[in-house]
């Protein structure tokens, strides 16, 4: 076990220097770049945070729809083939509330202030 | 000055003597298949600007799978929609393949907006008499109307074309995200029949058209994914979410509204517009920015563009996910 800071602390010391110090000095390309930087360090974050559970509760959803068992990146690439393939059928509900759910797990994490994003939360 | 710097001025001058004053000339950042450049002179003292559109160093790469378009049949087409009376950059003079600039043109520089963040501001017109929607219809309109036919080489895309182009390229990347099956056997199952093939932009967004506080629409740019197809494409494209820039309840570029946009098009063209063909052209253009995204990424991955932009992007697609979602099993055209 390392000591402190944790990783999360690391990051969340690096995003306010970029906002606090970095942001403001910049102009044109590099300070555009340096906002991207600041959120994919956010990004990372809502992934150190949300990530597990997210997984998990991606699994178990995949499994129920496939019946059968793997690891999160065979079971998607086995449902991308079923959809493929039209063993799965697009209109059935099981599938299309599996891939609502999972949707919007992953933008908890990429992108939570995106607009299509916040109107499905509503 | 470097020796590209030099063939412009030298190229310019040996058409208008005026080009002596020439005191700055600047390529503008990004780009991966065309450059542009910006060129300053003097006239008058007043300072004059002029814009050089040319080949990623005055070579197309035909190497690449999906070339970019030749801007000899970019220019033609500018040309034609300049003479039609659409907004569009004067074409001034053509480079040849074979000269120092390879293949290119210099056009007129027009100043206004085209940032899609700052348009679709609410304070952005201070005019209340102008409609941004109702000016797109028209002139999306006039671009539809074009005499294509005597035009040369205008590759032909429709539906099925575009389905399969980047059903492909998402199937290259050997990635598995459910959404994108899913909205590809949607597609495939809901191919609308196009009746007539249209010049269509292939690229008109918020972003791409030069926009004035004062009167709206000033210039529409970005002709290099132009070719013929179905109307709707070019239609459906302003609309779909990612170019609304956060402006959701705006469905028209994240600044109007569909019926104005639609009833000042169809008045202008007599093109009726068929509400399913514009929900597959929604689904697919979003689909397309999606994997477009993972493209972008994959610049990075390849080594070929190390910036840190380029690596966030691929995070960008699952934005298109959920509009993919929404757009296939909510009621299209509520809003």
């Amino acid at each position: 076990m390392n000591n402190p800071p944790s990783k999360e602390e690391l990051i969340i010391s690096i995003i306010n220097f970029l906002e606090n110090d970095i942001i403001s000095e910049l102009k044109g390309q590099k300070r555009f770049h340096a906002h991207v930087a600041k959120n994919s360090l956010n990004i990372v974050l809502r992934q150190l945070r949300l990530e597990k559970e997210n997984n998990s509760k991606e699994k178990k959803r995949l499994k129920e729809i496939l019946k059968i068992e793997g690891n999160l990146k065979d079971l998607n690439q086995i449902l991308c083939e079923k959809i493929n393939n039209e063993e799965i059928d697009i209109n059935n509900d099981e599938l299309i509330d599996h891939l609502y759910k999972t949707t919007m797990e992953k933008l908890s994490i990429d992108q939570p202030n995106y607009s299509g994003y916040l109107a499905e939360k509503k | 000055m470097n020796q590209t710097k030099k063939d412009i001025k030298d190229f310019l001058i040996s058409k208008d003597i005026k080009f002596s004053s020439i005191f700055e000339i600047d390529k503008l950042p990004g780009g991966s298949s065309n450059e542009t450049w910006i060129i300053k002179y003097k006239n008058d003292s007043c300072v004059e600007k002029i814009v050089l559109r040319r080949h990623f160093q005055g070579i197309r790469n035909i190497d690449n799978e999906y070339p970019p378009l030749s801007l000899k049949i970019e220019s033609d087409v500018m040309i034609a929609a300049y003479d039609e009376k659409i907004p569009v950059p004067k074409i001034l003079y053509r480079t040849e393949s074979k000269s120092n600039l390879g293949e290119g043109f210099f056009m007129e520089f027009i100043e206004g907006v085209a940032l899609g963040n700052k348009i679709v501001d609410n304070n952005f017109l201070k005019s209340k008499k102008v409609n941004l929607s109702e000016q797109c219809g028209y002139h999306l309109s006039k671009i539809h109307k074009i005499n294509h036919k005597k035009l040369e080489n205008i590759q032909k895309s429709e539906a099925i074309d575009e389905f399969r182009k980047y059903f492909e390229i998402y199937k290259n990347y050997n990635l598995s995200i459910p959404v994108f099956d899913f909205s590809f056997k949607w597609l495939e199952k809901n191919i609308p029949n196009n009746e007539k093939l249209h010049l269509l932009h292939g690229d008109f967004r918020n972003g791409n058209i030069l926009m004035s506080e004062e009167t709206g629409i000033k210039s529409i740019l970005d002709w290099e994914l132009l070719h013929l197809g179905d109307p709707h494409e070019d239609l459906a494209w302003i609309c779909v979410n990612s170019w609304r820039f956060g402006k959701m309840n705006k469905p028209v570029g994240g600044f109007g509204e569909r019926k104005d946009f639609y009833n000042s098009y169809e008045k202008e063209s007599n093109f009726k517009i068929n509400k399913k063909s514009i929900q597959f052209w929604e689904v697919l253009g979003t689909l397309k920015w999606g994997i477009m995204c993972l493209k972008m990424y994959d610049a990075y991955k390849s080594g070929y563009d190390k910036s840190v932009d380029r690596a966030a992007i691929g995070r960008r697609s699952s934005e298109t996910e959920i509009d993919l979602l929404r757009l296939i099993t909510k009621e299209f055209l509520d809003e």
